[in-house]
């Protein structure tokens, strides 16, 4: 008989889901429910839970009576849940007392632990302090090896790219010295992703719901099936809510009322095609605009006329002035004058207060070139009045 | 062509009265006057004559206001006449109407004719403000553009963006409710603190409640356990009573059922078997009797021999039924051998060689050999298709080929060479023909010069230039020359009897006398010298006297004449020999213009139109030597296309005969047919290069596959040698090799067909040899087996017979024995089991045993009533007795009697804690209710983003704005408005060198550099270089601006901050400008006249008198 279980990890609850207008509670609330319901619907044995289920500690004591309501629910229906801590949910006693009182709970403890499930062993370890540098793969026995194994922990594996050493690294060739057929169920990324590795199965089901505005892309959690021949099959589940990314082409739009409807009809043709219940966008305008409607969009999204078009969480102007720097040139005395300014111009030319420059440097405007390109299209607007 | 004022008449205004005034072109026209003798009145008057009147111009002020002006508008003369209010002008229509859109009323006022207070008057902006925006607009800006606009609006947008203090722009809200959110998401953090002493206190309520709950559970349980040990106590007792009944019947004679059932069974027992033993001794009687009679009919005989027979002659028959079905099978075996012998073109096959390991060998040649095969038919497949390719190719290229009378190479560089010449060809004609174009078009714009006319007036007019002032009294001649002549007499008279003239006339007869006297005196004496001295001057001097008398009335007269003329004529000297050296000027001069006029006549241009004509000539020669230039340049030019042409078409004609070609569509039809095929002929040559290669390759390839089939050959021959095998063709081995399995079943039947016909033989004759043996021959088989088997069977069954009676008679004697001995067993059992229990006889032992039943059932009750104890409280009868044993019964009551207090305490302190976990539960679920913090954090982040977006818009706009800055900044370095340079040259000449230039920064404001290269701001000048600065502006503007109407300037003043060098600079400049326009300059002071009459060469000076 085989064995049926949930791989989730990076809820974060307690993160403010500050793109959709319903309170978070709310969202969290509908997203264990379906979990737990997708658990019922499929007969799950148990489900797992790969790291940062809460964004911290100091979470509200609403936010862990969703989660405990949700063990106890699980409970009820004999379904199992295995726990890693990750680094943002260390493992605090207090914290998990309420958790641990219920006996369908399982918390991974700080070293290489095994819980055995019907014929199934599922190792895992958890985080007890906020950076763990422990090369725990390396670290595993492997004489607990089983018939079928189950890994459930939280990881950052080095060949993603990022280094972050803190968050017990792990790399590929760690995972292709584990012998036996495995299925890790890991947590850390928050974008859904896999790889096979020798026999093993690694598997990121992301975050199920976007915890930051760029977290854009399927969202939701996997449900996994050991088969007879101790293979495991997945099927990823969608989640409530998403991020949507649209890109939108402005390049015929002659002002910001054509600008704005087309970000409502994206907005409102999206929302027809995807029936998650909460959506969110993030929008993306390109194409090539007049200089006068490049400056209209930048005053618009910096006055938040432009986010009314809909539920949107971020609006990125990348739309690019129809007119080039080399174009601005053409119109000779002034404007090649202009232009040449504006070839030479770096950030520290721009006179700014240091208040707004401690601001600057708190957001994630990186990108000088393009807010000269910008600034230049304003000039040109005005300099030309080319409406 | 220019605009100037030639004269004056004030009928009455202000001071004047009847007033008349002269001015003249291309001069500095001083009015000198002293204080209110109507120098600004006059310059008012001026300003007024050109421009139109409405209800509140200034001149309606002034009542009465009569005057009539005559100017020379655009060369045309235009009176105006201004009386009661009203500007009329005659003739209507003139350029003086349109004036004002050229230069406005208060442009001209401020501009044009201007005071010393009024210097200031001016916004120097206003002054060039436009034409800055007109070089802007020139580069590419709205001509409403104003860039302090711009920059106003973009300071607005930041400012509603960022200030450094205040709430209201963006970035300071949202940096202010991010704060408010920070303190907000503290505060609930604090709260949440709080509440965690609440979970806290839930948590330990929680932990209290769960091991009360547990303890109560513990407790439960002992008592439980208390209630358990005594519940059993009454069964107990009872059982007990029972157990000492069964004690009581247990100490009586007693015979259990199973003793007294054995004594009953043995005694029956023995009382049947001596029953028994008479029947069997019957019995053994009557079997003795049988045997004797049966065994007296049967003779004995060994009937093993005849079974063996009868099995081989059993497994012979058998042999023979399968020997037939194997015979048929080898039969068919040969026959479908000799078929594929007969397919190989074989007479056998040695079985050997179609087993391991030759087998395999075979089957890896075959492998080989088809593979090989295979490949050979492809590849000779390829290679007929590429030769068949070759041969289309070169059928193609043949076929191309034709036609060409060159090598394609030659030709492709031909036609190369043929393109390039071409292309040039045209590029060179079609500059040839555009040349040619400009040379017409140049040409039409040569306008037609009459060279000899021009080089007549190049020669007259300078002196016409020169004399042109005396024009106007061309047709006063005859006046002039009377007036000179009364001149002449006037002053003849003065000199001739002037008493100045008479007194010198004395006084040279005196000194003449008196050297007369001095002479004759040295001859004759002394005396009569001196009486002659005395007589004579007297004489003279009444002489002298009495002429002039006479004369003076006569003088008078003449000299009232000749001011009335002057006036008429407009001298003004101060004394009549300027006058008639001014009137003998003029009439010089007529005499030069008529003679002038003369000379010009001829070629009808008169002395009015000389001018005009004259500098039309003048622009029109310039104009056609500049074309005539340009003609020159483009024809030499075009001369050099042209050679260049020749050398290419001669190249192309050398490429034209070389094919033949009759003109230029033919080459291009031949060229472009050739391009074609030259392109279609290198890719079938390449392509053919390409197929020679793959056949190289094919063919070596066939070969190699070839050399590869022989090879496999010999080693298929070499095994099959080896093997004794007859040749087979290698072509044969895959069908030899398919057939292996049959052929070896095939095989395998014959051989197993003839082993078994061996077998059966051998058989047989066993058969015969042991029949024999026994005195039985073989016949049929079958037959033999039949008998064999009724011959055994009758033996048998009497044998069986025989047996059995023996067997049942042994059996009798047995069971008679057997039952004798157990007889005598069981009777000393009976004797030793009444004895055991020390009885009588079998009566007695069925009383005893009655007794040991009701003893028995005592037992089981008891037995019972333990288990039954066992189950109902858990625990044996046994220990419940040791337990009780250890421990007292009433010890146990007092023990549960405490436990049951202590669980209703437990119970109620759960009670308690139950009530009060909810009400903490409840608090927490009200807690719970809220996600504040979430809210909080929502709303920072929402702030967050907004901040974002407004702080991208304000670098954006920061940006925006530095990048315009600077850009104006270095605009304005760069290129200063051509305004700014004339001025500079302006004031550079007016302050003597001392600043050299004028700028102006992005808000208008001047800046000078000195020679030193340092700078100052306009403002921080002297009062003196402020007011040249602004003069230069101006006549930088007019300069500038003002190249149609040619308007004249009218200054009150305006010098006198300057200092004497500057001031001298300034009149050298407008002595320069003179030429150019009419200036009018009023002043009061004499220095400042003494300076102009001494620095210009061209002033036309009046003198304004006192009203007193």
């Amino acid at each position: 008989m085989g064995i049926n279980f949930i791989h989730t990890a990076d809820l974060h609850l307690g993160r403010g889901l500050d793109f959709y207008p319903e309170s978070s509670l709310t969202i969290y609330s509908d997203l264990l429910k379906e979990i737990a319901e997708t658990a019922r619907q499929n007969n799950v044995d148990f489900i797992l839970f790969s790291g940062d289920t809460f964004n911290n500690h100091d979470v509200e004591v609403s936010i862990k009576k969703l989660f405990l309501d949700f063990i106890k629910e699980l409970n009820a229906d004999n379904i199992d849940i295995y726990y890693a801590c990750g680094n943002h949910d260390y493992y605090i006693p207090a914290f998990y007392r309420p958790f641990k009182r219920e006996k369908n709970f399982y918390i991974f403890p700080e070293n290489w632990h095994t819980f055995y499930k019907k014929d199934l062993a599922i190792h895992g370890f958890s985080f007890y302090e906020q950076a763990l540098k422990k090369r725990m793969l390396s670290v595993f026995p492997t004489e607990n090896l089983s018939k079928a194994n189950l890994f459930c922990f939280h990881t950052n594996i080095e060949e993603l790219g990022s280094i972050h050493e803190n968050y017990a690294p792990s790399s590929f060739d760690e995972y292709e010295k584990i012998s036996a057929a495995s299925y890790f169920s890991l947590g850390h990324i928050h974008k859904k992703s896999e790889w096979i590795k020798a026999k093993n199965n690694l598997v990121y089901p992301g975050s199920p719901l976007p915890t930051r505005h760029n977290e854009t892309g399927e969202k939701g959690f996997y449900l996994v099936k050991l088969c007879s021949n101790q293979r495991f099959e997945k099927i990823f589940s969608p989640s409530v809510a998403t991020l949507v990314e649209s890109y939108i082409d402005i390049s015929e739009s002659e002002d910001i009322l054509e600008v704005n409807s087309l970000i409502e009809e994206t907005v409102s043709k999206t929302e027809t095609e995807i029936k998650n219940r909460y959506i969110a966008h993030n929008i993306k305008l390109t194409g090539c605009v007049t200089p006068s409607v490049k400056k209209e969009i930048l005053e618009h999204i910096a006055d938040g006329y432009l986010y009314e078009a809909g539920r949107i969480a971020n609006i990125e102007d990348k739309s690019l002035s129809e007119i080039s720097p080399e174009q601005i040139a053409e119109n000779k005395g002034l404007f090649e004058t202009i232009t040449e300014i504006f070839k030479a111009m770096e950030f520290e030319d721009v006179p700014l207060d240091s208040k707004v420059l401690n601001e600057y440097s708190e957001t994630d405007i990186k990108d000088f070139n393009s807010i000269k390109r910008d600034a230049l299209s304003v000039l040109y607007s005005m300099l030309k009045d080319d409406r | 062509m220019s605009t100037f004022v030639n004269s004056l008449y004030i009928t009455k205004y202000g001071i004047f009265k009847d007033k008349d005034l002269f001015f003249q072109d291309g001069k500095i026209n001083l009015i000198f006057g002293d204080n209110e003798t109507g120098k600004t009145t006059l310059m008012n008057l001026l300003r007024y004559q050109f421009y139109n009147f409405d209800k509140k111009h200034p001149a309606k002020r002034y009542d009465g206001v009569e005057c009539e002006a005559v100017l020379t508008v655009k060369d045309e003369s235009v009176t105006v006449k201004l009386s009661d209010n009203k500007r009329e002008i005659i003739p209507q229509n003139t350029p003086l109407s349109n004036l004002s859109s050229y230069v406005s009323e208060d442009n001209f006022q401020k501009i044009y004719a201007f005071g010393q207070d009024e210097l200031f008057n001016i916004k120097y902006k206003e002054i060039f403000g436009n034409e800055k925006n007109a070089i802007l607009t020139a580069t590419g800006i709205g001509v409403e553009t104003n860039i302090n606009d711009i920059f106003k609006n973009i300071d607005k947008s930041i400012n509603n963006l960022y200030k450094p203090r205040g709430q209201k722009p963006a970035i300071n809200k949202y940096i202010s409710l991010i704060r408010k959110a920070d303190k907000e998401i503290k505060e609930i953090t604090l709260e949440m603190n709080r509440n965690k002493d609440i979970l806290m206190h839930y948590e330990i309520l929680k932990d209290t409640f769960n091991d009360k709950k547990e303890q109560l559970k513990a407790s439960n349980t002992e008592l439980g356990k208390l209630q358990k040990n005594m519940e059993p106590f009454e069964t107990y007792c009872s059982i007990k009573r029972n157990q000492s009944e069964a004690e009581t019947l247990g100490g009586k004679k007693l015979v259990d059922e199973k003793t007294f059932s054995q004594l009953k069974d043995i005694y029956n027992s023995i009382e049947l078997s001596e029953h028994k033993l008479d029947d069997i001794e019957d019995s053994i009687k009557k079997l003795q009797m049988e045997y004797e009679i049966e065994s007296q009919e049967y003779s004995p005989v060994d009937i093993t021999k005849y079974e063996q027979i009868l099995k081989k002659l059993q497994v012979s028959a058998n042999e023979q039924d399968k020997i037939s079905e194997l015979e048929k099978n080898a039969k068919d075996a040969e026959k479908n051998l000799n078929k594929i012998y007969k397919n190989l073109n074989i007479n056998y096959i040695t079985p050997e060689i179609l087993e391991n390991p030759s087998a395999e060998k075979l089957i890896n040649i075959n492998k080989e050999y088809k593979e090989n095969n295979q490949e050979l038919k492809y590849t000779k497949k390829l290679l007929n298709e590429k030769q068949e390719q070759i041969k289309d190719i070169d059928s193609n290229i043949s076929e191309l080929k034709e036609g060409m009378i060159y090598p394609p190479d030659e030709i492709e560089k031909d036609y190369e060479s043929y393109k390039k010449l071409i292309d040039k060809l045209n590029e060179k004609n079609s500059q040839i023909e555009k040349n040619q174009d400009t040379i017409t078009r140049l040409e039409k714009q040569i306008q037609d010069f009459d060279i000899k006319l021009f080089s007549l007036l190049q020669t007259k007019y300078p002196l016409y230039e020169e004399i042109k002032p005396f024009a106007p009294f061309m047709d006063k001649a005859d006046q002039l020359m009377q007036h000179k002549k009364n001149i002449r007499e006037y002053l003849d008279l003065t000199d001739k009897h002037g008493f100045s003239n008479n007194i010198f006339f004395t006084a040279g007869s005196l000194l003449f006398s008196l050297l007369l006297f001095t002479a004759f005196s040295s001859f004759f004496s002394k005396s009569p010298a001196l009486l002659w001295t005395f007589i004579f001057i007297p004489l003279g001097m009444l002489a002298d006297i009495i002429r002039y008398v006479s004369h003076k009335k006569k003088v008078n007269n003449k000299k009232s004449e000749i001011n009335i003329q002057n006036k008429k004529l407009g001298i003004t000297l101060d004394t009549l020999h300027d006058s008639l050296t001014q009137v003998e000027k003029i009439l010089t001069n007529i005499t030069k213009l008529q003679a002038l006029e003369k000379d010009i006549q001829e070629k009808n241009i008169s002395l009015t139109n000389l001018e005009q004509i004259y500098f039309e000539m003048v622009e029109k020669k310039n104009k056609n030597d500049q074309v005539h230039s340009t003609l020159q340049k483009i024809q030499l030019d075009t001369e050099t296309l042209e050679k260049e042409a020749e050398a290419f078409a001669e190249n192309l004609a050398y490429i034209l005969d070389k094919y033949s070609f009759s003109n230029e569509d033919s080459a291009n039809l031949y060229f472009s047919d050739f391009h074609q095929k030259n392109n279609k002929l290198k890719t079938l040559s390449f392509e053919r290069k390409r197929l020679s290669q793959e056949i190289t390759n094919l063919d070596n390839e066939y070969k190699k596959i070839t050399s590869n089939l022989n090879s496999i050959s010999e080693q298929f021959h070499d095994i099959l040698k080896e093997h004794n095998q007859e040749t087979i063709s290698i072509n044969n081995l895959d069908y030899l090799l398919f057939n292996k399995m049959q052929i070896q079943s095939f095989f395998y039947n014959i051989h197993i067909y003839k082993q078994k016909c061996g077998e059966l033989e051998a058989m047989t004759d066993e058969i015969k040899n042991d029949m024999a043996e026994i005195g039985l021959s073989l016949n049929d088989i079958k037959t033999d087996i039949v008998e064999i088997e009724n011959f055994i069977k009758t033996v048998n069954e009497k044998s069986q017979i025989l047996k059995r009676l023996n067997i049942q008679i042994k059996d009798s004697q047995k069971d008679k024995h057997l039952l004798e001995q157990r007889i005598n067993t069981q009777k000393e059992e009976y004797e030793k089991l009444l004895n055991e229990y020390k009885l009588e006889n079998i009566d007695e032992a069925e009383k005893a045993y009655k007794i040991n039943e009701k003893y028995a059932d005592k037992c089981t009750e008891l037995q019972t009533e333990k288990t039954v104890f066992k189950k109902r409280y858990g625990i044996t009868f046994e220990d419940y007795e040791k337990m009780l044993a250890q421990q007292d019964y009433s010890t146990l009551e007092v023990q549960a009697e405490k436990l049951r207090k202590s669980i209703e305490n437990l119970r109620e302190e759960i009670n308690e804690l139950t009530a009060e976990k909810a009400k903490t539960e409840e608090i927490i679920s009200g807690l719970s209710s809220k996600d504040q913090l979430q809210e909080a954090i929502k709303h920072k982040n929402n702030y967050t983003k907004r901040l974002k977006d407004n702080i991208q818009e304000y670098i954006t706009l920061m940006t925006a704005r530095t990048i315009l800055e600077n850009s104006v900044k270095k605009f304005e370095e760069e290129s200063q408005p051509e305004l700014l340079n004339i001025a500079s040259n302006y004031l550079c000449e007016i302050t003597s060198g001392r600043y050299t230039r004028i700028k102006i920064d992005y808000n208008n404001n001047l800046i000078l550099t000195d020679n030193e290269g340092k700078q100052k701001y306009a403002f921080l000048l002297s009062a003196g270089t402020k007011d040249q600065l602004y003069i230069a502006l101006r006549l930088a503007y007019i300069q500038m601006i003002d190249k149609d109407f040619r308007l004249p300037l009218i200054f009150d003043e305006t010098i006198i901050n300057f200092d004497d060098e500057r001031q001298s600079s300034f009149i050298k400049t407008l002595d320069k400008l003179a030429s150019d326009r009419q200036i009018i300059f009023f002043t009061c002071h004499s220095f400042i006249r003494d300076k102009f009459q001494k620095i210009c060469n061209n002033l036309n000076v009046q003198e304004l008198e006192s009203a007193n």
